[in-house]
Formats: C-alpha cells, structure tokens, sequence
C-alpha cells in the first residue's frame, strides 16, 4: 500500500487525491438521493396500511397479499438501487466495479430455485405433501427424547408444545 | 537417463544469486508476520501436510475396521466419528485448500508477471484464520468428536447429536473465511495486478482455473457459512428453523448444504485441471490444443456447478421435477470436463512427452479423473442413482475424482514446482515411484469399492456380517490402501531430502514456459527484477528462457 | 514492498476487493431471505399472526436512522476527497450516533419486550394464540427467524460502529494513509451502506406483513 503511515502526507492542504474513476459528487446528489429515499420509506409504510383484498381472474383465485408483497418489493428494490448507484458510487464506477456489484445480486437468485422444489412438489404423481395445516405433528416422538412425558426427569431444553 | 532430474547448464552460466525469499529474513517474526505471497505459500504447505497426515490417520482407521465384517476395532459410534473426522478434515482442512493456497499462493502471481498478490496482508490474515480453524477442529475431535457425518444433516446435528458439533462447525466456518479471503485476493490479482502484455488470453491455464475458483469460492462458501451458522444457533440456542418438531423443514438444510457442497467440489478439481494443463504442456513441449475452448469450459464448469446441487438429493423427497433438472444438468456439466480431456490428449499427440514425475502423476490424473467422472454419470441418472445411493459406489465415485483428480493434481504440481519454489531438485526416480504406488495403491483402493457398493454395501457402515461376501473386497481395498499410504509418505521423506541434499536447480530445469521459469530459483523476495513487458503468446515454446538459464530453446531434448 | 503502480490501479483494486467482499455477505443473507421466504409461503397466515407482535414504529424509526447514518457516511467520503478532516470527523460521528440509536431501539424496544413476553425461541417460548391466532409452532419458527436476520444485521451494524470508530479515530490523527487517499474511508463506506442494503429488505419483510 502507501509507504511508511507517519510520514508527513505527501499532499499540500486543499489538495484531492483521488482515483480514476470517482470524480467528486456534489452534494446535491447526495441530498436528492437521501429525499427520495425518505418518500420511498413512507410509501412503502403506507402501502402496507392497505391489504388489496383477493380477487380472481376468470377462475383464479389470486390472494391480494401477493400484490402488497410485489409493491413492497418493487420499492425496496428501488431504494436498494439507489443506495447503490449513489451512495456507493457504482453510477460512477469502472465497468469492472459495476460487474462485481451486481453479480452478487445476480447470483443471489440463483438460491432462490431451492423454491422451486417446493413449488414442484404438488405435482408429484407420489403423494407428497410438503407441508400440514398442524405444523410439527407428524414428527416422530422419541421415546426418551425432548417430546416425551418423561422429559422433566431428563433434564434436557424442552420446547412447548400445545 | 540419469536417476536425478539433471538441467542441461552451460559452463557460462550466470552465477547464482544468494539472496532468495527464503533466506531474506530468517527471524520468527520474519516467517509469521511475512506478507510475502512465497512464504505464506510455504506456510500453508506446512500447516495442510500436517491436516493431511490427520485426516490420513483416520481413512486408515476406517479401511482397518472395515476389513472384518463384524467391525472388531470401533464401536458404531466411534465409527461414525472416524469417518466424519476424515471428511471434515479432508475437505475443509485440504482439499479446499491445497492447491490454491500452496501453489496458486506461490505460483500465481508470479505467472501474471506481478510482485505480489493484490492484497498481501489479508493473504497473511487467511492463513492464520486457516491456523486458528485447523486447531478449534483438532480441538473437537480430540474432546470428543462428532458424529454427524462431514455434511452435518439436521435435525440430527442440530438437536439430537451428542458430539462437539458446535465446535466441529465453528472451525468449518472459520475456515470458510480462510477460503473466502483468499479468493477475494486471487480475483482481484488476475483483474487488477497482470503484467504489461499479459492480455486474459496470454494467461496460463492454471491462472484460469485459480480465479474460477476465487469466484465459485465467493459466490459459495457463504452460502455455507450461514447455514452451518443455522445450525449451530439451533443447537445453542435452540431456536428452531430445521427442526421438524416445529414444522421446520430438514430438506431444506440439504438444500441449502449442498447449494455450497456441490461447488465446493469445483473448488477442488479446478485448480488441479488447472496444474495438469501446465504439466501436459510443459511436459509435451506442445502449444495446449484448444487454449480457448479449455478457458471457457474452465468457466463453464464454474457456472454450472452452481445449478446441480439437487443431484445430492434425489431420495429426499425432493420434486421429481426438481430431479429432472438437476439430472439434466449434471450431464451437461460432464461436457466441459470432457472438452479439456480431449484437449489435454490432444496436445500430448505428436508432441515430445517427458515422463518425468510430473508428468506421471498429470497421466494418473487424466485416467482416473475420466473413471471418476463416468462414474458420476450413473450417480447423475435419478434412477441407476436410486440403486445407488449412499453406497459405496458413490464413495468410489467421488475418491476418484478428489484423490485420483484432486489430489493427483497437487502432488503434479508439487513436484513440478519444486524446484522453483526451493531451488532444489529431488531425485527422479523416487519421484516415478511414488507417483507409480500412488496410482496402483488408489485403483486397488477404490476400484474394489465401486463393485462392493454395486452390490449393496452400504456407506458409513461398519459392519457387514449380513453379507459376508463383501470381506475380499474389503480386504482388497485395504491392501490397496496401504501401498497408496506408501505412495504418499515417500514423497515426504525424498522432497525433504532434496531441501538439504538435493542437486541445485537452474532457474528451468524442466524447460518449461512460463513467466515463473524466467526467474531464478528460489525466486527472490520482490519476484522480478523489472516487471517484465509479456510478448509471447502462451505455451510458446518457440521463446523458452534463453541459455544462461541453462536450457536448450527450439523445443531441444533437455537429455 | 509496493504491487501497485499507481494510485489508480490500487484504488480500483480496493473497490473490487470491497465489493467481492461484500458479494460474499449477499450471498449470506440471501440464502436467508430464501429461507425465509420458503417459510413465509408456506405458513402464510401463521407469519402473519406472528408479527402481529412485532410493532412498525421502532422499524420505522431504526430505518430512518440507517437512511442517515448512510447519508452522513457518504458525506464523510465526500469530505474525505476535499480533505476536510473537521467535516469528516463530525460526518462520522454522526453515522456512530445513528447507529447507536438504531441498536437502542433495537434491544430497548423491541428484544426485551420480546423476551419478557416469552417471544425468544427456546424452552422459555409461549405464544399467545387466542390473543394472535396462528400456530404456535409456526410462531416460533418465524421469531427464530426474527432473531436470527436482525441478530446478525444487529452484530454487522456493531461491527461497523467498531470500525467507522477506529478510522474516525485515524483521521483525527490525520494518519496520511486515510487522510491522502480516500479509498479506505470509501470502503469502510460501502460495508456501511450494505447494512443498510440489508436493513432495507429486513424492514418490510419482517415489520409489514399485510393481511
């Protein structure tokens, strides 16, 4: 890196010492960013005030939740991409920066196909069914173990059950 | 042909320089705080030789109990500490490791014509995260142990197991970190820190193969970090996101697992193709056939290694669909590793090949990666792998392709890179040796594995009495074992021979091409005198180092 | 020893660095999200009675407060360039302030309230389900969740509090390392602003839950 750290700085007062790419922002920049992100945290508040109620579409029962949920997004995306370009500077970056800042969203999504498993899964011709309208009661009781009656004499973290 | 590895020198040959990285600064504090990308290379070859040895205790303990069908040595419990210590110990602590922090560490910056690594001081903060996980995972295992298996399936791990699992996981995670921080520097090295001239397309393939996986590293090893984190918090905290007792779902664990699991064995091959590509070219004094295709399938294999991870979980009761999928493309991710066979054959064809240890062990690579591989393909098709799974087919499958590919591939590239590291040649014939009981000890190992596991033995079983037939193989396997042992520990004694007593090496002793050949070995500490300005293409072995380096250019017999 | 020729090159290698760096945290917490979002669709109306508990005025309070901290974080960097160090120390100290504040809200109006009503998972855990409806199996999944996404934003927010602290404490001396070039106050920057990335996506999933 640079050389011996207490060494009298080899730059003369008022001077800018700066790298290729990130010429200095002004300010207002800085100011409009902030502003829309203050609206877009109020509309994202009161977006969710409203529940859009459930409605079909010629035969489709479609929760209306799904939408508040896409709206919620939208405009978490949209404050994300602004603190991003502006705030961290990647609008005025080297490509080479801007690749690497959006290839670990990029690739995030990739983790999200795990869902698809889940999503699949009623199509089975097997009778899988991924998921109980009594969560936790299918699971097997181990004799000795945290769900037994006998668990106070044990000694071991039991958790609630109903 | 004479017994050591002789460069041909001339008598007007430059007189050897005295200072090197090695004997720059021989204080304590000169090696532990160094940021010199060359000791922290010899430092990780220290610390992983040693986890090897550890991990190698434990393989021999499980090929020694599996010789009865009763399982005398071991009770069930110990049995399944011993073999999940083996893997714990042989992934996180070696084979994800070895190759990039070892060789790539050394080699890597100096092949891009750079001084150092982009970021020398968090090369040095790696190796000590490496240290500190190294000893927090012999600490679990010499205070218990844990029993879950090296890939920790929940809920057992997290709830029901009785071992130092948090421990066991702590060190794994540390050690992600460890990986972590070096691919953050290999990516930014090959992007940033090139040589004048040294266009992408002018790159060894072994630069190549150690920034794809710099990145799989950093796309991946989080993944695993926050789920193995999940299950420590479910374990001490006793929060519940696994557990099925709460409605939590167990498959997702896998899920999640092996999203990292799978490139993870990406981490470990590519840099070993990566050290096999320099072998057979250097060796075969040939241009590498196809430099571009091998390139990009280098990519490839990156790339898609991130959508096969499903093919872990066929019996889990995962989508068929899902499985399809994955199926799908688990066969097309055999293509690009197909691409650079063809393209290593290729290039050894009407070319000069020198059998000289390195290139021995580039060959057993080449035969045994290709078994292993086709053998994944029967794991790879949902139903053959239903048959199957958790056999002991898988576990012939993928010591093929990590011991025969992996492994192969690193001791390739430790003895070819040897001499330049040390500035000491060891004797040839021991090298052929080793290299020889080394491929004859694996296939007696393993091959006996696959047919065991086609015909029903279980994995991480220690007992066998219901079907006694198995035992010959068993025994077989075990045999086979122990001349690959022997295979490995020579190279101990011989290497460490030729650090006293070994013939000085000249600066190319192989004749090889490459900016690392142009300096003198060992390499001083600054790496180049004068970055050099790059005007070869690569593999030119038209333009090797000229004869004060003592090696015969126009692609000579170096005999 | 010097590896960079020039600054250019070594400032867009600490970009990239920081910014692999910061690949590896979205890939963390986005395998989280993903969890969370496999549990959330599968158990959607538990999730939501689930958060009845959880008020939406400390998130919104904790966002503003990161939106300034972020604010005040860049200003830093942008008095760093025009080497301003009285701007910058105050800039910094400000983004502390912040985040202290945003970790006060957290733990003193939302966790121990939360312990106390026996909402941290574990053997202590008892959901209300006449007064919140849902499954109180699901309930519990959904706080190990809570805890464990703002845990750790909670502990990288700590984390850089530590940091932003000790190169605020750089400047002050005016080291020349932070003080000639900007990049290091630049980086520390873009690991802040990630937080609050983070933040940005924790608050509505976990604080607005519609019906």
């Amino acid at each position: 890196m640079s050389a011996d750290a207490h060494a009298p700085s080899k730059y003369k007062p008022g001077e800018i010492a700066w790298g290729a790419e990130h010429h200095i922002q002004p300010v207002s920049t800085y100011v409009k960013t902030i502003g829309l992100l203050f609206i877009l945290m109020v509309a994202t508040i009161g977006a969710a005030q409203f529940a859009i109620p459930d409605f079909k579409i010629g035969g489709l029962d479609i929760p209306g939740t799904f939408f508040n949920n896409i709206i919620a997004m939208t405009i978490a995306v949209i404050k994300a991409t602004l603190v991003v370009m502006y705030f961290m500077h990647v609008k005025i970056s080297t490509p080479l920066t801007k690749f690497w800042a959006a290839i670990g969203f990029i690739w995030m999504t990739l983790i999200f196909f795990i869902l698809a498993d889940y999503a699949t899964r009623p199509l089975d011709p097997t009778i899988a069914r991924p998921w109980t309208s009594d969560p936790g009661s299918a699971a097997p009781k181990m004799r000795g173990g945290p769900m037994s009656e006998d668990a106070d004499k044990i000694n071991i973290n039991v958790r609630p059950r109903q | 042909m004479s017994t050591v590895a002789t460069p041909v020198g001339l008598p007007q040959e430059e007189p050897r320089p005295t200072t090197n990285y090695l004997n720059a600064d021989n204080t304590i504090k000169g090696w532990l705080l160094t940021t010199d990308h060359k000791r922290i290379a010899i430092l990780y070859l220290i610390s992983i030789t040693i986890m090897f040895a550890i991990g190698s205790f434990f393989a021999g303990l499980i090929r020694i109990e599996l010789t009865s069908p009763v399982g005398r040595l071991l009770e069930s419990e110990s049995y399944n500490k011993v073999f999940t210590e083996h893997g714990v110990v042989m992934i996180f602590f070696f084979l994800i490791p070895s190759i990039p922090a070892v060789l790539g560490n050394f080699i890597l910056p100096i092949a891009i014509g750079a001084r150092d690594l982009a970021f020398p001081r968090l090369n040095l903060l790696s190796w000590y995260l490496y240290i500190i996980a190294a000893g927090l995972g012999f600490l679990a295992i010499v205070t218990g142990g844990f029993d879950t298996g090296w890939t920790f399936y929940t809920p057992y791990s997290s709830f029901y197991s009785n071992g130092q699992v948090t421990m066991a996981i702590m060190a794994a995670f540390i050690a992600g970190f460890s990986s972590i921080t070096t691919g953050i520097n290999f990516i930014v090295t090959v992007h940033k820190m090139r040589a004048p001239g040294m266009t992408w397309f002018r790159m060894p393939i072994f630069v190549w193969n150690n920034y794809t996986t710099g990145v799989i590293i950093i796309l991946g090893t989080p993944v695993i970090a926050i789920t193995l984190l999940l299950v420590v918090i479910e374990r001490v905290f006793r929060f519940g996101i696994f557990s099925p007792e709460l409605g939590g779902d167990p498959v997702l664990f896998q899920h999640m697992f092996w999203f990292y699991s799978h490139p993870a064995v990406y981490i470990m091959i590519l840099p070993s193709m990566g050290v096999v590509t320099e072998i057979i070219a250097n060796f075969s004094r040939k241009r590498l056939f196809g430099y571009h295709f091998v390139a990009f399938s280098t990519i490839a294999i990156g790339a898609l290694g991130f959508l096969v991870w499903g093919h872990h979980m066929f019996v889990s009761s995962q989508s068929m669909y899902q499985g399809v999928v994955f199926s799908l493309i688990s066969y097309l991710v055999a293509v690009p590793s197909a691409v650079k066979v063809f393209n290593w054959a290729t290039t050894m064809y009407k070319g000069q090949v020198q059998l000289h240890t390195p290139m021995l062990f580039a060959l057993g690579f080449i035969g045994l990666f290709v078994i292993g591989g086709l053998t994944g393909l029967f794991l790879a098709n949902m139903g053959t792998d239903v048959h199957l799974t958790n056999t002991y087919f898988v576990v012939a499958h993928f010591h093929y392709v990590m011991v025969g590919g992996a492994v192969l591939g690193y001791m390739g590239g430790i003895h070819y890179w040897w001499p330049k590291m040390f500035g000491k040649m060891y004797p040839d014939a021991w090298g052929k040796a080793s290299a020889l009981l080394t491929y004859i000890g694996f296939n007696l190992t393993f091959m006996p594995q696959f047919i065991v596991g086609w015909l029903g033995m279980p994995r991480r079983y220690h007992y066998y009495y219901l079907q006694p037939e198995f035992q010959p193989y068993h025994i077989a396997s075990t045999l086979g074992a122990t001349v690959l042992a022997l295979g490995m520990i020579l190279p101990a004694f011989y290497l460490t021979w030729s650090l006293k007593y070994g013939e000085p090496a000249t600066a190319n002793p192989w004749g090889a091409h490459g900016l690392e050949w142009e300096i003198p070995s060992p390499p001083p500490t600054e790496n180049f005198e004068k970055i050099p300005i790059v005007t070869d293409e690569v593999y030119d072995f038209d333009h090797i180092v000229d004869v004060h380096h003592g090696v015969a250019t126009e692609g000579g017999d170096t005999h | 020893m010097h590896q960079y020729e020039d600054i250019d090159q070594q400032n867009e290698s600490y970009a990239v660095g920081m910014w692999t760096f910061l690949v590896t945290e979205v890939m963390m917490f986005g395998a989280l999200f993903m969890a969370y979002t496999f549990y959330r669709w599968r158990y959607a109306e538990s999730f939501y009675s689930a958060h009845e508990h959880i008020k939406t005025w400390p998130g919104a309070v904790n966002t503003t407060l990161l939106l300034i901290s972020s604010f005040t974080m860049v200003m830093a960097v942008h008095y760093t360039q025009l080497k301003k160090t009285k701007l910058v120390l105050q800039n910094l100290a400000a983004t502390i302030v912040c985040a202290c504040a945003f970790l006060f809200v957290k733990i003193v109006f939302e966790y121990i309230p939360k312990f106390q009503d026996h909402l941290l998972p574990g053997p202590n855990f008892h959901w209300n389900t006449k007064e919140y409806g849902g499954s109180e199996n699901v309930a519990q999944i959904f706080y190990s969740f809570y805890f464990t996404m703002t845990g750790l934003h909670g502990i990288h927010v700590l984390v850089g509090i530590l940091i932003i602290g000790f190169i605020a404490l750089l400047h002050h001396k005016k080291v020349p390392a932070i003080v000639d070039d900007y990049m290091i106050t630049e980086m520390v920057a873009l690991y802040w602003h990630f937080v609050d990335l983070v933040w940005i996506f924790l608050f509505p999933l976990y604080y607005l839950i519609p019906k």
